[in-house]
């Protein structure tokens, strides 16, 4: 079996807009301009239980989902290599990965999913 | 045997021939107070003993009543009793192993090689570790340190909790989740009965009872210091502090406190700067300032430490939904407060007109060498964190203090401010803690070299956080109305009657703060 891997989906807004390609800091006071609809989330969510891939987390722009590396490279045609940095972060608990190729969002999820982001960690203070 | 092995110090103990003639490997009978002195060696055998380990080239480690530890190679051991070591293992720590040696021959026949002085020989199989210790050590840890303040006590003095605490408020029923590398039921909030919930995995965590690198263990201490009443909700972070932040959020908690961030807002930076850098840190970034937002307006007060160094420029703590703690320095002995020369100070570059920090709370300086050690905090035994930082290694227990430490110190604060009035949305605890409830900072540089100054400053924003004023200010809106009337109008309305029922000695040092500060 391959390594798990955990990546973050970007949901399409109900009003069309995204996170992603906002032109504004995003506050409390417009947060909700970007908020997904239950039909998208649920979607989604079916959809990416149906290619294979566990839903860890959902909020209302966006999801945490986690599979094999292997799945991930098939299903988003890529290649995914471990991130350098992470392995000072917490060894073998945080192993983050990068894609080498542009992540390509299949047919079956563009109707609900804007972008899928392997994730970057952060620094502790 | 491997090389390494051969290589490794192997300890020994000795059993001194015994003044009853019994030696203490063969007894079956127990060794107590009452009986042990039969086992004690003459001291003319004793030193004899040691005399004669020294010349067979054995390290003495330790000379005790009745035995003697020394140390020596796997070689010296065989040359000597004519007996093959072998390797064993045993579990020490929940995890932890450690090595040490064994050997299959009666001891009392392999002492028969040394001389009458010995009565038996054993290498040592090492304990298990029960527990650490719920106290901090009190050995300078360090050349280099200086004074350094313990959790909780000595914070919750600095923060000016003490008061509060006393007056019943503790932060009972506040909610706080957090957000970092794990939680380890370490001794010190067992002994002291503090209320944290399981573990919750963030996506890509695993090992719930366990938290390698420390961080998190340590820094949650600084919340009770606080708020010793508060329930903590600790998330593991995995490799998506996303998802872990939302996570958090799922938990519907009164405040989320974070001790992380990426060091991106720096100046000149746009966020177009950071997409074309990275697309991934992009949407990374873009997903957390929406989850922030989201979590605002769900009425969690979210906290964020500033960032450390001078390359610290901490996203989300720039975020404007957040309240970005900063640092503040407490020098010993007269507890004199400065700007931390290790706390990041900045002008957001991602949000106009955004300053970080908005106020502090307790941070170490920047010393050579050692990450800030204002603070001693419990980590697990054998973490990175309780290895790497000062103080002895293995005795969980570690000396650091970022950033990472004032924020779960300010989110403390504001669980007492929470206590008495829950009705206080994020934004109105935020304009009270900096508005009224700092105090004011007025000497030392930043780590970006900004300085502070009377007034609200780039290096400190409004300065300490003050948990007294914090709770006096959140007392409700007549309380309010008259720590907002002139001293004049304030004592006639307490001669009226006409304030909340809250003790009398408070607000007479209430009283004679008010006094001082005016």
């Amino acid at each position: 079996m391959s390594d798990r891997v955990v990546a973050q989906v970007s949901l399409r807004s109900a009003e069309g807009s995204s996170v992603l390609d906002a032109d504004e800091p995003i506050t409390s006071d417009n947060v909700d301009d970007y908020r997904a609809g239950t039909n998208a989330i649920e979607g989604a969510k079916e959809a990416l239980r149906g290619l294979g891939f566990d839903v860890v987390q959902a909020s209302e722009v966006g999801l945490s989902i986690s599979g094999d590396k292997d799945r991930f490279e098939e299903v988003f045609d890529t290649t995914l290599k471990a991130r350098s940095e992470s392995a000072d972060a917490e060894p073998g608990d945080r192993q983050a990965y990068e894609a080498t190729e542009p992540v390509q969002v299949p047919d079956a999820l563009v109707a609900f999913v804007d972008e899928i982001t392997f994730p970057v960690p952060p620094e502790f203070h | 045997m491997s090389d390494a092995e051969a290589d490794q110090e192997i300890v020994t103990i000795i059993s001194t021939t015994s003044k009853g003639g019994r030696s203490l490997f063969e007894t079956e009978e127990p060794v107590t107070g009452a009986n042990v002195d039969e086992y004690n060696s003459d001291p003319d055998v004793t030193e004899e003993a040691e005399r004669e380990l020294r010349e067979l080239g054995f390290r003495i480690l330790d000379v005790g009543p009745a035995t003697i530890s020394v140390g020596g190679s796997a070689e010296q051991f065989q040359d000597v009793f004519g007996v093959a070591l072998e390797g064993k293992k045993k579990e020490v720590f929940d995890g932890e192993e450690a090595e040490y040696f064994d050997v299959e021959e009666d001891g009392e026949e392999m002492a028969g090689a040394l001389g009458d002085w010995a009565e038996g020989v054993t290498p040592v199989v090492p304990p298990e570790f029960h527990t650490e210790s719920p106290l901090s050590p009190i050995a300078e840890p360090h050349s280099d340190a200086y004074h350094y303040f313990t959790v909780p006590d000595e914070v919750a003095t600095i923060l000016r909790a003490t008061r509060v605490h006393r007056n019943g408020i503790t932060g009972s029923k506040v909610e706080v989740a957090m957000p970092d590398t794990g939680f380890y039921e370490h001794e010190f909030y067992e002994r002291r009965g503090y209320r944290t919930r399981s573990t919750i995995l963030g996506p890509g965590a695993s090992n719930p009872s366990q938290d390698n690198y420390g961080h998190g263990t340590g820094e949650a201490a600084n919340i009770f210091a606080a708020a010793p009443d508060a329930q903590l909700i600790p998330v593991k972070m995995g490799n998506d502090a996303v998802g872990a932040f939302n996570k958090a959020c799922n938990q519907s908690p009164d405040i989320i406190t974070n001790s992380w961030g990426w060091s991106v807002d720096s100046p000149g930076t746009s966020w177009s700067d950071i997409r074309n850098r990275s697309r991934s840190l992009y949407n990374t970034l873009k997903a957390m300032e929406a989850a922030i937002a989201n979590a605002v307006n769900n009425g969690i007060v979210v906290c964020f430490s500033a960032g450390n160094g001078p390359g610290g420029y901490g996203f989300p703590a720039s975020h404007p939904d957040v309240i970005a703690v900063g640092g503040v320095h407490v020098n010993y002995p007269d507890l004199d407060l400065e700007a931390s020369s290790y706390a990041a100070s900045f002008d957001s570059s991602l949000y106009s007109g955004r300053q970080v920090p908005d106020l502090c709370g307790m941070v170490g300086d920047d010393v050579s060498s050692l990450p800030a050690p204002l603070l001693m905090l419990p980590v697990p035994p054998g973490s990175r964190l309780d290895t790497s930082s000062t103080g002895a290694a293995d005795d969980s227990w570690g000396l650091f203090s970022g950033t990472s430490a004032a924020a779960p110190q300010v989110a403390g604060v504001v669980a007492l401010m929470l206590e008495k009035n829950n009705s206080l949305s994020p934004s109105d605890v935020k304009k009270k803690l900096v508005n009224q409830a700092a105090k004011d900072v007025t000497k030392g540089q930043s780590a970006m070299g900004d300085s502070a100054g009377p007034g609200d400053d780039a290096a400190t924003g409004a300065g300490m956080v003050d948990a007294k004023w914090a709770w006096v200010v959140s007392m409700g809106d007549t309380m309010a109305r008259f720590f907002e009337a002139t001293p004049e109008r304030r004592e006639r309305l307490i001669e009226e009657d006409a304030v909340p029922e809250i003790d009398g000695e408070f607000v007479e040092d209430m009283m004679q703060t008010l006094r001082s500060r005016s």
